[in-house]
């Protein structure tokens, strides 16, 4: 189930809010688990059979590596996290990179190996990263194991975060999950975060979707073309993701969860090094916390610091995908965080701020072309167009008909992309925006939260931005019967 | 605060509540006339359907479908498109004065489908002449609106550009008779010659292509100001109006001709459908009640109507005009006009027609044959290799 179906809107947040809310605290996780298993089985009915191995397989290792590491036998604790981290990395990479492994054998050695053609399970990616999170924390002592495994499983099949994350680590929400409280606030702003997401993912994300649909299916087109088509998806991924994220983290708040922030204005940042702290940070700072610190990350000496990053950077390009195009989005990544570390971050901190944004967007929008197209012989296609070879022309009149329907719903992805906390603050004063929570080096805030006019705004957006990303989801479904054309 | 905190959430539940609940209490519609499709019903639970994600499927369907106030919704959604400036809705253009477009950019095109087809109509000419004159043999090739009346199309607007391909037709027919009406239309796109919203031709845009039909066939033809318009409805809302469903689109006006004093072009005749039923003169009145109001026009598009001019069958004369039009639906606004001209004409309409084309000919001794088509039609219709009874290559 997606959060912007009708099915999860009208039939099952519905019934899961009231039966959740008059159900006594003691079995609200059990009904949370229920129907997060529901949510998850609704398109999987099979693969949540995987889901509940992994949570079984993960809970008994939690114990068992806590229980070791009582009785003083470290080694023992070792090994059992080594067998959950295998385990893990094998249900992953099985599901995941099985076909494309083969199809590599294939390609090299013409050894004509016939592929599996498994579907991929939905968010295996991020249950996985999220359970390995926890073995290692209790490995690690930074977290006690989860001795109920009605509370654990609830952690890893809370269905608000459960298929397209934010990554939510055991040690985030431990506390919350033996006691929460859900106040009127919590409620409502996690009511007012949903529908920000939804108009996020419905009117922004699937609209400007819709113009790289039309774009990307040219045979011909011309250089501005291309760069509209490749502004158009980055602006896609960023509101489809985030307003995903949105939406999970006011579902989280609703129930009583306080997830992390997942975006933070990432086409703000100054530097490629800036993005990747803006931009889905839960997948970043996971691997810098499991990956590169375990790597030993900056210690050794600059070499195995550059070596560490490569690394980490071809693992977060795989992650996101079996296919070459992500590998190769994530050796990008790589190097040119690696150019910035060796030098050019002091050089960027020295020119005006507005080359260092120039500078950031336009590397972030060619790495979105090469994240966006899985054939490589389109990729090199499309981005040869925008630099200028075999593209039709500088400028058509396909690109001005794309930019006039296109062009205030740009100005709107532009406006909503720009950090509004900071004019905000001005408007109303110092202090009334709050901190509510810390994120690695970013501060987040909420806003408004002592401000009575800002909270009547929230009101009355989130009533306009309901009805008009319903109507757009309702819009979407209507598809007249081509008979017309007779 | 507190108070302004509980209405977000009673508000927030008031949404889903209402929208849910309305959608449970609203009857059950089963037809969509605007999408001309059944709705989805409640899909049937059952261990296989939920283990296939059939259940799921379809109930998300039915939500979708069955969802309260649904065109309102859809209506909202146009509206806000509007504003914001996107000319193209839901697979049409919105263009200026009330007028909507097909959207078919090159991309639409199959260009091995055009091949095939314009090699159909040729080869079956080639048959054909050994029976008609090749003077006989004829092809009308319609533009679309979009062509004709490009002002009025939404700036820089991307179509298919279809003169190119009425040449290539045209050319494929140098042997034989192509009626060229672009100039004429083109000449005329100030007036009221296509719908607003719909695609098709009005019956002035049918009568300027009759008018160059008569000259090159030298035949007779009264001249338009000496007939009088008949307006059947002018609450006509077609096609292109379905696909955008915009609230505050313009109605069209649904017309014939009659020369002075008389009955309108096609009111005389006599008409059969499909060997069945027969009517007279080739309009049904009932349809203007319906949505799709166009089916004023011989009631719709059948595999095969026979025109007669003759009500009593006067069989065995020899000077006997017998026209076959090959057609889609741009023919049925213009075959009214030419009734009174030939003693028979049989149209089919091959995507329902199943017979021999070739055998047609001679079991009802045609003597004329006008191939007519829309060109959005005439690229991407898989029915015309059925004239000549196999795919080519």
């Amino acid at each position: 189930m997606v959060f912007s179906s009708f099915v999860f809107l009208l039939v099952f947040l519905p019934i899961v809010l009231f039966i959740y809310y008059i159900c006594p605290g003691k079995v609200r996780n059990l009904i949370l688990l229920i129907a997060s298993l529901i949510f998850y089985a609704w398109g999987e009915p099979v693969y949540v059979l995987i889901m509940l191995f992994s949570t079984v397989f993960d809970y008994v290792n939690g114990c068992l590596i806590e229980h070791f590491k009582k009785e003083n036998h470290p080694k023992r604790a070792k090994v059992v996290l080594v067998i959950d981290l295998i385990g893990n990395l094998s249900i992953l990479g099985f599901f995941k990179y099985a076909d494309f492994v083969i199809d590599n054998i294939n390609n090299i050695t013409g050894a004509g190996l016939s592929l599996l053609h498994i579907a991929l399970p939905v968010g295996i990616s991020f249950y996985t990263f999220q359970t390995m999170s926890y073995t290692i924390d209790v490995y690690r002592g930074k977290v006690k194991a989860q001795k109920n495994i009605l509370d654990f499983a609830t952690y890893v099949t809370l269905f608000p975060q459960l298929i397209a994350g934010p990554i939510v680590q055991y040690k985030t929400i431990a506390k919350e999950l033996e006691k929460r409280k859900v106040t009127i606030t919590d409620f409502s702003e996690g009511a007012f975060r949903f529908s920000v997401g939804l108009a996020k993912k419905v009117l922004l994300a699937n609209q400007i979707g819709s113009l790289w649909d039309s774009i990307s299916q040219l045979n011909q087109m011309s250089v501005a073309t291309a760069w509209l088509g490749a502004i158009a998806y980055s602006f896609q991924i960023y509101f489809d993701f985030s307003g995903y994220s949105d939406m999970a983290i006011g579902l989280g708040r609703m129930f009583g969860f306080y997830f992390l922030e997942n975006f933070n204005f990432p086409y703000m940042s100054k530097t490629i090094t800036e993005f990747w702290r803006r931009w889905h940070i839960s997948l970043s700072s996971w691997f810098k916390e499991y990956v590169y610190i375990s790597l030993g990350g900056n210690r050794k000496g600059i070499r195995r610091q550059l070596l560490n990053i490569m690394i980490v950077w071809l693992l977060t390009g795989l992650w996101h995908g079996a296919n070459w195009n992500f590998v190769l989005w994530g050796v990008y990544y790589g190097v040119l965080l690696m150019i910035e570390k060796l030098f050019l971050l002091k050089l960027l901190k020295k020119i005006p701020d507005w080359i260092g944004h120039l500078y950031s967007l336009f590397l972030i929008i060619i790495g979105w072309t090469i994240f966006a197209q899985t054939d490589i012989q389109k990729l090199c296609g499309y981005v040869k167009t925008m630099f200028g070879a075999g593209a039709s022309a500088g400028v058509d009149s396909d690109f001005f008909y794309f930019l006039g329907c296109n062009a205030v719903l740009l100005v709107v992805l532009v406006l909503c992309s720009i950090d509004h906390r900071v004019w905000l603050e001005k408007l109303l004063g110092e202090g009334k925006l709050t901190a509510v929570s810390k994120n690695n080096e970013e501060t987040v805030y909420e806003i408004g939260m002592n401000s009575k006019k800002l909270i009547i705004a929230k009101a009355v957006i989130m009533v306009v931005l309901l009805i008009v990303s319903f109507a757009f989801l309702v819009g979407d479904s209507y598809n007249p019967f081509l008979y017309f054309r007779f | 605060m507190k108070k302004i905190r509980i209405t977000i959430i009673i508000l927030f539940i008031l949404f889903v509540a209402v929208v849910s609940g309305g959608s449970l209490l609203e009857k059950d519609r089963s037809f969509s006339p605007n999408e001309n499709r059944y709705l989805a019903e409640p899909p049937e639970i059952s261990f296989q359907n939920i283990l296939e994600g059939k259940f799921q499927d379809g109930l998300e369907q039915y939500l979708k479908d069955q969802v309260c106030f649904r065109d309102k919704w859809i209506t909202v959604k146009t509206g806000i498109q509007k504003v914001c400036g996107n000319t193209d809705i839901g697979g049409a253009y919105v263009g200026k004065d009330g007028y909507d477009f097909e959207k078919i950019t090159r991309e639409d095109v199959d260009e091995r489908l055009v091949r095939r087809n314009i090699k159909a109509v040729s080869d079956y000419f080639d048959i054909a002449s050994e029976f008609v004159p090749k003077d006989h043999l004829s092809f009308m090739l319609v533009p679309t609106s979009g062509y004709v009346m490009d002002d009025k199309l939404p700036e820089n607007a991307r179509l298919f550009e279809q003169s190119e391909y009425i040449d290539k037709v045209k050319n494929a027919m140098k042997d034989y008779h192509f009626v060229d009406v672009r100039e004429e239309l083109r000449s005329n796109k100030d007036q009221y010659i296509y719908y607003r919203t719909d695609h098709h031709w009005t019956m002035d845009g049918a009568y300027i292509a009759y008018k160059k039909w008569c000259e090159e066939e030298q035949l007779p033809y009264e001249d338009k100001n000496y007939l009088q318009q008949n307006v059947m409805t002018d609450r006509f809302r077609g096609s292109l109006y379905s696909k955008i469903l915009d609230a505050g689109s313009a109605y069209d006006k649904i017309w014939t001709y009659s020369p002075a004093g008389d009955a309108p072009y096609g009111a005389h005749c006599k008409v059969t459908i499909d060997n069945k039923k027969t009517m007279d003169g080739c309009f049904v009145a009932s349809k203007l009640k319906e949505k799709d109001k166009y089916m004023y026009f011989f009631g719709g598009n059948f595999g095969e109507v026979h025109i007669t001019d003759q009500p009593d069958e006067e069989s065995g004369d020899k000077s006997e005009k017998n026209l076959l039009v090959v057609k889609d639906s741009f023919a049925n606004s213009f075959v009214p006009l030419i009734t009174s001209d030939y003693d028979n004409i049989y149209m089919i309409d091959l995507r329902y027609y199943n017979g021999d084309a070739k055998e047609y000919l001679k079991e009802k001794e045609i003597t004329d044959v006008l191939v007519l088509y829309n060109i959005s039609n005439f690229i991407s219709d898989k029915n015309i290799y059925k004239l000549v009874g196999r795919i080519n290559y």
